[in-house]
């Protein structure tokens, strides 16, 4: 078993936030996924906000040679929504539950979290903090004294531990971890989708509905690499880190590069079970789906 | 070509239904890459979907 800020997690593969909906990969593959067959030891929400929200126009999403651009929008059917029709569901799972949500202000991220504060099936909060500043334009997660005043602010509210899900698209991303972990949060993850935009074929404009979208996937794994081991080397706190992996090899790079949990996103969708077998990769209980060369010599 | 096809049906009251086809990530409803507008807002092609009464599609 690994302990992460308290929570009891029986191996460290956990899922991205957004990236796997556990209550539709309950309903689409029924038993496979259920109880002790959740490929996750922990489940992270997509991002939950006060008011519901419809999401972006489409299309939504945009294959590279190496991952994804998104811009999907945070559609999400509000905070009590998710109280009274989602966590009744969720509350079946046996791993421990991560709420993900966003505020565009400390107000609204002090009211999403000071409401799940005494909701016993929450196990942990995750702040996705990649929301612009409305004055400055500039997301929160990108100023570390932003982001430290917003830690300062939400903090008190709350004793289940506080993970921030820090931004790549800014200067420093150590500073801003530095900045987090002096503002109280338990733990940071990263990285989030890089800024990116793919263009209509055989036009000049934006194929995606909402303009830009975030970069996920293999492409930008050695960005994450280099991200993790700047923040590792930074704060104290663990880290969850993230980015491209598709396999226990990608996710034992992330741990040797100063993770404590390692996070699967865009494989998810190619994969829904990835989280159970890069677990048991990470393990060295390969799975032989090939003979290897030595056998064949037998 | 398809919101010709809607706009013809639905003047001439005739029922039809329409196959959508969109980017889809994951293509069990958890992404919501693949959504389509209609009446009752955006709904996933994957699973509210494929096919579409004409009448739904905004």
């Amino acid at each position: 078993m690994i302990d992460f800020c308290g929570l009891r997690l029986r191996h460290p593969v956990i899922n991205a936030s957004g990236c796997f909906d556990a209550l539709a990969a309950l309903r689409v593959f029924g038993a496979g996924m259920a109880g002790e067959r959740f490929p996750f030891a922990a489940h992270v929400t997509k991002t939950i906000t006060l008011a519901a929200r419809d999401g972006n126009p489409p299309p939504r999403v945009w294959e590279t040679a190496a991952g994804m651009v998104n811009s999907i929008g945070l559609p999400n059917r509000g905070l009590r929504a998710y109280l009274d029709h989602d966590l009744p569901a969720l509350a079946a799972l046996r791993v421990p539950l991560i709420t993900n949500v966003m505020g565009s202000t400390p107000a609204q991220v002090g009211e999403l979290v000071a409401a799940l504060d005494p909701v016993a099936e929450v196990a942990a909060i995750e702040l996705n903090v990649s929301c612009p500043n409305v004055a400055t334009g500039l997301d929160i997660g990108a100023d570390p004294r932003e982001l430290e005043a917003l830690l300062r602010h939400v903090r008190p509210l709350t004793r289940k531990p506080l993970i921030v899900k820090l931004t790549p698209n800014t200067a420093d991303v150590a500073a801003c971890a530095a900045g987090a972990e002096a503002g109280g949060a338990d733990a940071v993850s990263l990285i989030n989708t890089l800024r990116a935009r793919a263009l209509r074929p055989g036009r000049a404009e934006p194929w995606l509905g909402g303009g830009n979208g975030g970069i996920s996937g293999p492409a930008i794994r050695a960005i994450a690499l280099a991200q993790i081991a700047s923040v590792g080397a930074r704060v104290a706190i663990p880290v969850v880190g993230m980015g491209g992996v598709t396999s226990g090899r990608d996710a034992r790079e992330l741990l040797d590069a100063g993770a404590t949990l390692v996070a699967v996103g865009t494989e998810c969708f190619r994969d829904p079970a990835a989280g159970e077998r890069i677990a048991s990769e990470l393990e060295g209980h390969f799975t032989q789906i090939a003979p290897s060369p030595r056998q064949l010599q037998v | 070509m398809l919101a010709a096809v809607i706009d013809r049906v639905r003047r001439r009251e005739v029922p039809c239904e329409i196959s959508i086809e969109a980017p889809m990530a994951c293509g069990f409803g958890a992404c919501y890459g693949c959504v389509v507008a209609t009446v009752d807002g955006y709904r996933r092609t994957c699973l509210d979907g494929p096919v579409f009464d004409a009448g739904m599609l905004a």
